[in-house]
């Protein structure tokens, strides 16, 4: 009896306050204001025409409906009317008098199945809906009151809700039914009864999360009293997941008196129920199927047309999910002409770049790593979504390679194709990613795995989420051991205490057995960095391995990074957007802005001979204790949304030295000096004005 | 910061000492339900000894069965009775209820067994495939089957049951009982298959859903990192986080068993507890009745003691958290 649809784990969620629906409504993006689409008629029937299952279980439920009220005008026989010539008989049988046919057979007293059908959805209607506005009205009423006013009266009558909810419902309703005898207002209080808890827990879970919103309190502070806020303010909002459940325990209802009236404590006169239909047929299963199999189907067609529509109900009060369901998006954003898309021209034009000399394929020993116009696009509903575009780079052993932007550059997403843990499908990967020469773009991803976490090893930036919360961290350790080097589980986790112990875990032995959570932030990470290490990697990604954590902690765990890098002489992949971290770890750096690498060079290079204007905007944005009472300035702008990416230079909108040339063409990555490169058409006058 | 293996044990006894206490509270407020209720119906004297018997065996009756004293000696009584497992006599069948109930216990047990046994694990089977191959077609059976659980009525599954399945096709006795064990199983499977369509399409759909907020998380993407196979990222890392909601729903699981028996063990002439409770039922037997009502409340009681200890070992974070 309750909602097929995992409500358990997600009934809790806050919807948002229902105020006026439309002004939930995404405003459209960018500034050119589209015509609010309307509700037509027209879009409604086109609505039902595409959910054509949602049209078929309404009209189900409208013939149900009108059975129940006008059972009288529509059953073509009385549902009493017994016909002893015409016992059992299967359906389509002409009936004798030339009246209308037995379209569905007759039981074994020769009354018409059909018209008993059509009797029966009076009392599984009527019985269902009252008893719903009964358990609703009281579940409604005590869940508001609980979570209104919480202290005594909400610890108890949460309790009493937890302790109904897990018992059996039959059970229950058999026992007061016993007690009360049958009857048709017994069942409707007694189902009412068992399931009026239901209401009283989502109510009340509502309320809480609603007592502390801001219109709630605002309420309060203009000096309603509790009863207006809890009639105008809260009760509305809730509204839309009440009805929905409402709807889902019409038919719970329905279904429970069926079951009590086949086991004949239900509804006492000799009214035809659908429970009751079924029940009478038991003694005939062998020889009258149909006597059965009609009733129960009835009972399971009204049920599942209920819950369709509740599921449509639920999709149409959310506004967003009934502009979807009418077919109308949503978004109507046109982007300006300024930031438009980058076409494929404009893309075949980036390819064109001429290659940084120091991409070229080089003979004899290659790089440990080496990506080559490595491009990663997604479909996203805004449009393609261009994280990488065409950028290229080695890792040479023992280098220690920073990688430098805003969120949003794209420097997350270059990495972790790396690591081969971006989904593709459907992310598109193009380029090359070389390992020792040989492509991993080429790989599937079963030969990929060897080299994941043994030879190219990932730290990645919140440790507490990146570890797996139901696993202690001396497993999490020891699973490389075992998964990589078939080590048993005993040395496995010999090994993994070794590793923390490495990094300056204190009592590693004892806290192996640890879990994620009990960790501090700095320590997680290091349990973290003893993962990645633990099979002695060629090359360790970082992204932003300090970004999570408090800052006295980030200059410890930076300190370590550098010690085990110098320690093993791997090379070291360093994504961050703090200068700060450059200077401290680089050897070489990578500036990235919008998918793309605008300036790279030795640490000394992009600090002295800053070539490119979005560096130097970086830099002069940093606090420095040497410019004290200098205004600090920040980067003019927004930088751009990966799905809009400007056409020509992409920084060109925020850029002081910005010329026409740059809206239109793409800026080449060109060598300054010997291994240091800018991607700006005026990097010489960037690198005058200083 | 990390708490001591002491403090550990302390915060786990004192989880599990709460948890003892409400179970406690639980079980009296039944029983003073029973009771209270049970006073509500009549004269028990009278509905011991029939309508036809003479009033003066009925007063004599009341006097010996100390219906005749203060409310609150007869409850007193009542609970150190119950406490002791005594009930009273079956109007029905003149033995102590409590006899009447345990013997009953073992077919129900064993129905109840082999449908949890075979509903959780299938359903944990389909939702995981189901999560992994979004619109596949264990998705699209997922779907079906959670909304099959919630709209057919089991009474009428049972039925179709026996008339496609033994009588027209044969293939397994109708209904009926030979014992627990290995030779009961052919007329336990339409029963069994009857009780867990419901559990299975709730399960299954929950562990889906679970199962795909896991997939998401961070510590997945980690897991391939470390070039793990998809059958250890999805079978071991996901799984054992997306378990967490499933385990709480199987108490959900039994307690709806718990209804469903009522139904199947009347249909299939399956000698249980439910059963015995429609015979009460029919009989009006109220001492039988009641001891079936505490005894299921201290079946439910057991279960959710089971999965919360089972909740809190599963998922470390409660060991802490919730104590």
């Amino acid at each position: 009896m309750t909602a097929p649809n995992g409500e358990s784990l997600h009934g809790k969620q806050n919807p948002d306050p229902a105020a006026p629906n439309d002004e939930l409504l995404p405003q459209p993006v960018g500034g050119t204001a589209a015509p609010l689409a309307k509700v037509t008629l027209g879009r409604i029937m086109r609505g039902f025409r595409r959910d054509n299952i949602t049209l078929l279980a309404l009209i189900f439920l409208f013939l149900v409906v009108m059975s129940a009220l006008f059972a009288e005008f529509l059953a073509p026989y009385s549902p009493t009317q017994q016909n002893l010539r015409l016992r059992l008989m299967p359906p389509f049988t002409p009936a004798v008098e030339g009246g209308f046919p037995h379209l569905l057979g007759t039981d074994a007293l020769g009354r018409d199945i059909f018209s008993r059908l059509i009797h029966g959805a009076r009392i599984s209607i009527s019985l269902g809906v009252a008893s719903v506005l009964l358990s609703g009205t009281l579940g409604v009423t005590l869940g508001l009151l609980g979570g209104y006013y919480r202290g005594r009266l909400d610890d108890f009558l949460s309790r009493v809700v937890d302790v109904q909810i897990g018992f059996p419902v039959l059970l229950f309703a058999l026992f007061l039914l016993f007690v009360t005898g049958p009857g048709y207002w017994n069942v409707v209080v007694v189902l009412a009864l068992a399931r009026w808890p239901v209401y009283a827990r989502v109510v009340r879970s509502l309320t809480l999360s609603y007592r502390e919103t801001p219109f709630v309190e605002g309420a309060r502070a203009i000096g309603c009293d509790d009863r207006r806020i809890i009639l105008k303010h809260l009760l509305p909002n809730m509204l839309s997941p009440i009805l929905v459940l409402a709807t889902l325990e019409v038919s719970g209802t329905i279904l429970g008196e069926s079951g009590l009236s086949f086991l004949g404590l239900g509804v006492t006169a000799d009214t035809p129920t659908w429970g009751k239909d079924v029940a009478n047929g038991r003694e005939y299963l062998r020889i009258g199927w149909w006597v059965i199999a009609f009733p129960g189907l009835t009972i399971f067609l009204t049920a599942l047309s209920i819950n369709l529509a509740a599921m449509w109900g639920r999709t149409i009060t959310d506004p967003l999910g009934r502009w979807q369901w009418l077919g109308v998006s949503p978004v109507l954003a046109k982007a300006p002409p300024a930031i438009a898309a980058p076409s494929r021209e404009n893309v075949a034009t980036l390819t064109a770049a001429p290659a940084d000399a120091s991409t070229q394929p080089r003979a004899g020993n290659p790089p440990v790593l080496e990506v080559k116009d490595l491009r990663v696009e997604f479909d996203t509903p805004a449009g393609v979504l261009y994280a990488v575009n065409g950028i290229s780079y080695t890792v040479e052993a023992g280098q220690r390679l920073v990688i430098l932007g805003e969120s949003g550059s794209g420097k997350t997403v270059n990495v972790e194709t790396i690591m081969g843990v971006v989904p593709s499908p459907p992310a598109r990967l193009s380029g090359a990613i070389y390992y020792r020469g040989d492509n991993l773009l080429t790989y599937s991803p079963g030969q990929r795995r060897p080299l994941l976490g043994s030879k190219i090893a990932m730290i990645f930036q919140d440790p507490l989420t990146a570890l797996n919360p139901a696993f202690t961290v001396g497993e999490q350790i020891a699973e490389m051991f075992r998964v990589h080097q078939g080590l048993s589980h005993g040395q496995a986790k010999k090994q993994a205490i070794e590793m923390m112990d490495r990094m300056r875990i204190p009592s590693a032995a004892r806290r192996a057995n640890d879990y994620p959570h009990q960790f501090s932030g700095g320590m997680r990470q290091r349990v973290m960095i003893a993962m990645a290490l633990a099979l002695g990697p060629e090359v360790l990604i970082a992204d932003e391995p300090t970004t999570a954590l408090d800052v006295t902690i980030q200059a410890q765990i930076m300190k370590l990074l550098r010690e085990v890098q110098t320690e093993t002489g791997m090379a070291l992949i360093l994504i961050t957007h703090d200068f700060g971290v450059a200077v401290e770890m680089a050897d070489q750096v990578l500036l990235m802005y919008a998918g793309k690498i605008v300036e790279r060079g030795s640490i000394q290079d992009i600090f002295r001979q800053t070539a490119h204007p979005y560096t130097k905007a970086l830099l002069t944005s940093i606090p420095r204790a040497d410019h004290k009472g200098g205004r600090l300035t920040a980067i003019a702008g927004a930088p751009p949304r990966l799905t809009h990416i400007p056409f020509g230079c992409p920084f060109h909108p925020r850029c002081p030295y910005a010329i026409p040339r740059c809206e239109s063409e793409v800026p080449p990555l060109r060598p300054v000096s010997a291994n240091h490169s800018s991607a700006c058409h005026l990097f010489e006058e960037v690198l005058l004005d200083r | 910061m990390p708490a001591a293996p002491a403090q550990k044990e302390a915060n786990l006894r004192r989880y599990v000492l709460k948890r003892l206490f409400q179970a406690i509270f639980v079980l009296l407020a039944v029983l003073s339900l029973v009771f209270i209720i049970g006073r509500q119906i009549g004269d028990p004297a009278r509905l011991i000894l029939g309508l036809e018997a003479p009033e003066a065996d009925v007063v004599a009756l009341r006097e010996e069965m100390g219906l005749n004293d203060p409310i609150f000696v007869q409850y007193g009584r009542f609970l150190v009775r119950a406490v002791q497992g005594d009930f009273g006599t079956s109007y029905w069948q003149g033995v102590p209820t409590i006899e009447l109930v345990l013997e009953r216990i073992p077919a129900t047990l064993f129905l109840s067994a082999l449908a949890f046994g075979s509903a959780v694990p299938l359903a944990i089977l389909i939702g995981v495939l189901a999560a992994v191959r979004p619109g596949s077609f264990m998705d699209r059976l997922t779907t079906v089957l959670s909304l099959a659980g919630v709209c057919i009525v089991d009474f009428w599954l049972a039925l179709m049951l026996i008339i496609f399945v033994s009588v027209r096709l044969g293939w397994l006795p109708t209904s009926g009982f030979v014992g627990v064990g290995l030779a009961g199983l052919p007329f336990a499977i339409l029963p069994v298959a009857t009780l867990i369509l419901g559990p299975v399409g709730r399960v299954a759909q929950l562990t889906r859903i679970a199962m795909i907020e896991e997939i998401n998380q961070a510590y997945v993407k980690t897991a391939r990192a470390k070039g793990l196979s998809e059958y250890l990222v999805l079978g071991k890392h996901a799984l054992k986080n997306a378990l967490i909601p499933t385990i709480t729903l199987s108490g959900d699981v039994l307690i709806s068993l718990m209804n469903g028996v009522i139904i199947v063990e009347f249909i299939f002439a399956w000698p249980g507890v439910g059963q015995l409770l429609m015979q009460a039922i029919q009989r009006r037997d109220l001492p039988t009745i009641e001891t079936l009502v505490f005894t299921t409340t201290v079946m439910v009681v057991c279960v959710n003691l089971v999965v919360d200890m089972t909740y809190a070992y599963i998922n470390p974070r409660i060991r802490y958290d919730s104590a």
